[in-house]
């Protein structure tokens, strides 16, 4: 269906990406919930039962300068969030930020909290309340969040962020650890997405904000095939992230998530026009 | 060269757990131990040292009694957990002025768990349990 040449709703979307969004959710979940039962004795053995902190790879990117200058972690950080960082680094010289688009449950909750208000708004209003040039300026505060962590995180060698981290707060609402600051921003965060896609990754996500910056230098990118775009507007009107990719050949775009929802496959209705490709594509 | 979702998704997954795994296999993948943090105590960031500590790793726990006496140490696993009490810190042998550093403030009632008390003082368990359980390994290793 068209209003004035804009498609108001997608046909198709990538399935296989709200399945592991859906897959990782479950499994982070899983695993918060069993560091809970083993602090308390019953934790499932076949399960890990390991730490957020040991499992988030932004963990890796603010422990960086304590293990240059003194060989230490900061605390609670551990090997495997380094591991992480650097699966995570790889993938984004690939593909970009497919970590926030693919995997980070936040965004996924974000998504879903999003779809309400979708519903409520219709697709053409929602994800387009803050006026452009607010919005333009907003996005760069998230580069502001990324430095003051880096900063507290190194001058203190503790997670002075995890008083402020939604995703901290997500997983452990129940716990009693987490600072009623990240549940205040958590809230916050799920209240927005009813009215913008992915608040947090778009305004205030330090790693988002580190990761975007491969969409700079990224070997594949989304690239639109000019002689076949009708120009619709469906790519622009459904991006998340408000990427006017249908003024753009490759997008280059410091918050594309590669969520591939602009593609042909998903609301380009021209067949091989929007496509994730490295190098030209006609 | 393109790529579609599908691809893309199964790449993902692939390079995510086949990281993992590999890691795993060189000795890499260290989800807990004692001894990263400069602010849990004395920060000893390497794999190596981690790995040495797998006995009160998070995965793989042992149960512990609640009488422990200074000549069974060597057999024991003193390992903190959420129900752990501060008697039986005590039982294990650690000394009340060690344990009062840590926590930043007087013994409570011995009764008391861990985890809880945090929980009323407002401190972090993680940061305080790996504390404890540095100078519990100090103790056992008889430094």
């Amino acid at each position: 269906m068209k209003l004035f040449g804009i498609r108001l709703f997608r046909p198709k979307s990538i399935w296989i990406r709200r399945l592991i969004q859906l897959f990782f959710f479950v499994l982070i979940g899983l695993i918060a919930i069993n560091h809970s039962l083993t602090e308390s004795g019953a934790g499932i053995s076949f399960l890990s039962s390991a730490s957020l902190h040991a499992l988030c790879p932004f963990g890796g990117v603010v422990s960086l300068y304590e293990y240059a200058t003194s060989g230490t972690f900061v605390q609670k950080i551990r090997d495997s969030s380094f591991v992480l960082m650097t699966i995570v680094f790889g993938l984004a010289i690939l593909f970009g930020p497919v970590f926030c688009g693919w995997v980070c449950p936040l965004g996924t909750v974000q998504e879903w909290t999003g779809k309400f208000g979708r519903r409520l708004f219709g697709v053409k209003r929602y994800n387009h309340f803050i006026p452009i040039k607010m919005d333009r300026v907003l996005r760069y505060a998230r580069y502001g969040v990324l430095a003051w962590v880096l900063y507290v995180t190194a001058q203190s060698g503790r997670l002075i962020f995890q008083s402020y981290d939604p995703y901290f707060a997500l997983f452990n609402f129940w716990t009693g650890e987490v600072a009623a600051s990240a549940l205040l921003i958590l809230g916050l965060s799920l209240g927005l997405s009813l009215i913008v896609e992915r608040p947090w990754c778009k305004y205030a996500c330090p790693y988002g904000a580190l990761l975007g910056l491969s969409n700079l230098l990224r070997v594949f990118s989304i690239r639109r095939a000019v002689s076949t775009c009708r120009a619709d507007g469906a790519c622009q009107t459904l991006c998340p992230m408000n990427i006017p990719v249908d003024d753009l050949k490759v997008v280059r775009d410091h918050q594309c998530i590669t969520c591939l929802e602009c593609t042909s496959e998903a609301c380009c209705p021209v067949k091989g026009t929007v496509v994730l490709a490295a190098g030209e594509i006609e | 060269m393109k790529i579609n979702s599908k691809t893309l998704g199964i790449i993902i997954l692939v390079v995510l757990f086949g990281g993992i795994a590999l890691s795993a296999t060189m000795g890499w993948w260290q989800t807990s131990g004692g001894g990263g943090g400069s602010g849990g105590g004395n920060g000893q960031g390497s794999s190596g040292s981690q790995a040495g500590q797998g006995a009160h790793t998070d995965e793989g726990s042992q149960e512990v009694g609640n009488d422990g006496n200074p000549e069974d140490r060597d057999n024991r696993d003193f390992h903190i957990r959420g129900r752990t009490t501060f008697q039986e810190l005590l039982d294990w042998g650690l000394p009340v002025e060690i344990i009062e550093t840590v926590i930043g403030g007087p013994l409570p009632d011995p009764a008391t768990r861990i985890n809880r008390y945090c929980s009323e003082q407002g401190l972090d368990f993680e940061t305080v349990k790996e504390a404890l359980q540095l100078e519990l390994d100090r103790l056992a290793g008889g430094e």
